[in-house]
């Protein structure tokens, strides 16, 4: 009995001393800073450190971080090692979740939506980080206060900032890069003009679909127009412009948060897209394929075998042999009613980039090790690949272009972590850059000269980048899954089958039934929210 | 300690002890190497079983991460009122049900007859060589099958559009209608499996006595006969277990495949609660609301599987329990 009784004790107490080791862990880890930790200079700690970091990657580039140029950079002589936990683009969306949800969490968690940075945030899963980039990361808060906007869209609606973001803030990326492009040999062909109007495209798909357009001596095995239903890059929703309206869930008109596919608009878009497919002039496959099977099929064989169809730029996913066979009509094509819109972009910005999680011991070294990829030299070379960069004695870089063993994407990717972390890339920067003199007719969204012709037509009506409050996001789950799925389901049957003009007033009837107003409401609170905020600055 | 001199220590105080409990420890210590063998087993069914149960309880909560699954806020039946009358719910539950429905009535008995032909060949290295065959898709992995369905049924190039172009028919787009995504699923899944399947009616059925055979031959029996009056009720108690078997993941079915099939053309016919749990649990991190519909597709399993072995009872025939 006695033994039992000094067991429990012995037990309990070793328990308690286990609570209290956590705590004080937890107070040095906060309050009280490590001592061979380093302000400023190099190394940032003495000892040697080993940070862990899920994050996710790109194919092209691989799961070896550390072979990475610039990531080797950013180590060095910094003491700080990392343990990259990395997981291929594709699953990340799930693993995350799961990684979150089962709260084992690694030092730094990288890529996560704004939901998941609030949420987290509240819960105190990742701890905040103002106090620190004021102290630790000059780098960050030179960026941060050249561009209050990013500033706003990191900060959480408590106030406090849980993630540091990717971002590019060179003006040319507020074109959409959801681009036509259409074989201009195949318009030489049949002697039309590059399309400027709705009604234009659809003569010459028409064309295209019924004349030998590749000379192969059988007329019906090109295809006029392909895409991937649903995708923002390949999909149609370039065409929703000439229809006064953009393909995106929610956009702004005079500060009324619509639901585009609610609108009027949305409506005449489909009836267009479905009048092209009711021609067999659209792809069937648009609806089943992805986009990697999108891209083999546009690059497949020796001879374009389809008319057109939508990317950022065609000639880096297109065949060698026939890559600067496609144009683009550029400016949106005019509507029915006159329509011509495309959309001014957010700049592209990822605020859930880097988060760091309660578990990390160094939290300040952390801090100084990320702030070196905000240095803007480094994060010109995050975005751009320093193999790419050839630094000038003036200050001016020149871009090296892709060697032929390398198409330009992958040239482009090739010693970064593309994309799959943190950068702050300035317009400054960009202009350092002496970007290559495009040719006539090749053109494409990556040059300034393609931003200059768009910006006549761009609306300022895409939902600004905010972050809700928890409570919002877990309103927005709760909607989103069954509108979402209903919607796309009734845009591809509506495109395919036609029949929205029957079948419209059910429709509306069932997205209310699905509590589609509620979910406009929360966005409407949030983007009023921002404004204010916005104004208070 | 030695068995021995535990076994005396037992006789002597015999009178006194439980008996039956004795004899059970006795049984036990004595055939110690059978329970060492069952011991894995049972921890295997323990630890990756029963234990995640204890999840289970989220289903009831609001799960939050940081707080824990004890910590969670409890909020009863939410979860499952919120499902029970969602757009999704009834189209979900008739297409899960649906799929199953048509496997079982399809491609089940489809195994079973395969079975008996073959067992009717004498060639044996015909036999053998049709069985490979028959087997081989069965170690297809979903995701190439899947591909593969994709190239054959392919509107434009596909090799049965070409057949049906060829014959003069009107090409169809195969993944691109609701309607004919049941039928390819079962189709394929036909092809998949049924080699596979026929293995244990094979097996069951080289155990039926020749002799059963001889005799019915000397009565005059012809071939269908001896299959109606012995090959059949011979194999009857495989193929009820089988049948229960199936019946108790009915409500389950290969997510992966429907998954990889679907798109938003044919998604009215190919929303299953599997995919349904993913997409809300996994991709939309709503995990109590998911484990509360995954929780309730158990429920229909449970129940399905507790009827069918209560049928086979009636019918007296083989039950699980």
């Amino acid at each position: 009995m006695k033994m039992k009784q000094a067991t429990q004790i012995t037990a309990l107490s070793s328990a308690i001393m286990i609570l209290i080791a956590g705590c004080s862990s937890e107070k040095q880890a906060t309050a009280k800073t490590p001592a061979d930790f380093h302000e400023t200079g190099l190394p940032i700690v003495d000892k040697p450190i080993t940070l862990t970091i899920a994050g996710n990657f790109d194919d092209r580039t691989g799961a070896k971080w550390n072979e990475l140029e610039t990531f080797k950079k950013i180590n060095e002589g910094t003491n700080v090692q990392i343990n990259w936990n990395l997981t291929p683009g594709t699953d990340w969306k799930t693993k995350r979740n799961l990684i979150i949800a089962s709260d084992d969490l690694p030092d730094v968690l990288l890529d996560l939506t704004t939901s998941q940075v609030v949420t987290g945030g509240a819960e105190g899963t990742f701890i905040p980080l103002e106090d620190m980039i004021e102290k630790y990361a000059p780098n960050l808060k030179n960026f941060l206060t050249k561009y209050p906007e990013v500033r706003q869209a990191i900060t959480a609606p408590d106030g406090h900032i849980y993630s540091l973001p990717l971002a590019n803030m060179s003006e040319y990326k507020h074109a959409d890069g959801n681009t036509l492009w259409i074989n201009k040999e195949w318009l030489k062909k049949i002697g039309m003009e590059m399309p400027k109007t709705t009604d234009d495209l659809l003569k010459v798909l028409k064309a295209f679909k019924e004349q030998d357009m590749d000379g192969d001596g059988n007329p019906n095995n090109e295809i006029p127009l392909t895409g991937v239903y649903g995708d923002g890059q390949y999909g149609f929703g370039n065409l929703f412009g000439s229809f006064n309206t953009l393909d995106r869930q929610f956009i702004v008109k005079d500060d009324k948060v619509q639901f585009v596919r609610g609108t009027e608009e949305f409506r005449n878009a489909i009836k267009y897209l479905h009048s092209l497919y009711e021609l067999g002039l659209i792809d069937p496959d648009s609806f089943t394929q992805n986009s990697t099977q999108h891209i083999a099929k546009i690059s497949a064989g020796k001879k374009a075998s389809v008319g057109a169809f939508f990317a950022w730029s065609a000639d880096q996913i297109t065949n060698a042999s026939f890559r600067w066979d496609y144009g683009s009509p550029m400016i949106p094509l005019v509507g029915p009613t006159g329509a011509q819109v495309t959309a001014y972009n957010n700049l592209q910005m990822t605020p859930g980039m880097f988060t760091i999680t309660k578990v990390n011991k160094h939290p300040e070294a952390t801090m100084r090790w990320v702030d070196r990829a905000y240095e803007p030299e480094m994060s010109m070379m995050l975005r751009e690949g320093p193999n790419r960069l050839k630094k000038l004695d003036n200050g001016r870089y020149d871009i090296i272009e892709n060697p032929p063993n390398f198409t330009a994407g992958e040239w482009k990717v090739k010693e970064t972590p593309y994309n799959s972390f943190v950068y702050g890339f300035s317009e400054e920067m960009r202009k350092k850059q002496n970007l290559p003199k495009a040719e006539p007719g090749q053109l494409d969204p990556d040059f300034d000269e393609w931003y200059e012709a768009l910006k006549p037509y761009m609306k300022h009506w895409i939902f600004p980048n905010i972050m809700f409050t928890d409570e919002q996001y877990k309103q927005i789950e709760r909607y989103q899954t069954d509108i979402k799925k209903y919607t796309d389901k009734m845009e591809a049957q509506w495109i395919v089958k036609g029949g929205i003009d029957t079948e419209w007033d059910n429709y509306l009837k069932t997205l209310d039934k699905m509590g589609l107003k509620d979910f406009i409401k929360v966005y409407q609170e949030g983007y009023d929210t921002n404004k204010k905020n916005l104004a208070k600055k | 300690m030695n068995t021995n001199t535990e076994r005396a220590m037992l006789t002597e105080s015999k009178p006194v002890a439980k008996p039956r409990v004795v004899a059970l420890r006795l049984r036990i210590l004595r055939s110690w190497q059978l329970y060492v063998l069952v011991l894995p087993l049972l921890v295997h069914v323990a630890i990756f079983q029963y234990a995640p149960m204890y999840g289970l309880q989220i289903a009831f909560k609001n799960f939050r991460a940081s707080a824990g699954i004890l910590g969670s806020k409890w909020v009863g039946l939410e979860h499952f009122e919120r499902f029970f009358n969602s757009y999704s719910f009834w189209n979900t539950l008739i297409n899960t049900l649906l799929i199953n429905l048509y496997e079982l009535i399809f491609a089940f008995p489809i195994a079973i007859i395969f079975a008996l032909m073959l067992n009717q060949v004498t060639k044996l290295r015909f036999k053998k060589w049709v069985q490979t065959i028959t087997y081989a898709p069965h170690f297809i992995s979903t995701v190439v099958l899947v591909g593969m369905l994709f190239i054959f049924l392919n509107p434009r190039t596909g090799m049965v559009n070409n057949l049906i172009d060829f014959f003069g028919g009107e090409r169809i787009n195969f993944f691109g209608e609701a309607a004919w995504f049941k039928p390819i699923y079962i189709i394929s899944e036909i092809w998949q499996t049924t080699g596979w399947s026929a293995i244990i009616y094979l097996a069951a059925l080289t155990a039926v006595d020749p002799q059963l055979h001889e005799a019915a031959i000397m009565d005059g029996a012809n071939k269908f006969h001896r299959v109606r009056h012995i090959d059949i009720p011979s194999i009857m108690p495989v193929i009820m277990i089988l049948l229960i078997l199936k019946m108790g993941h009915f409500a389950s079915l290969g997510f992966s495949k429907v998954l990889l099939m679907q798109n938003d053309l044919n998604i009215d016919a190919s929303e299953v609660i599997q995919t349904y749990v993913y997409k809300t649990g996994l991709v939309g991190a709503q995990y109590s609301y998911s484990a509360a519909i995954g929780l309730f597709d158990n429920l229909i399993n449970f129940i399905l599987l507790l009827s069918a072995n209560q049928l086979a009872k009636k019918f007296k025939q083989q039950s699980l329990f």
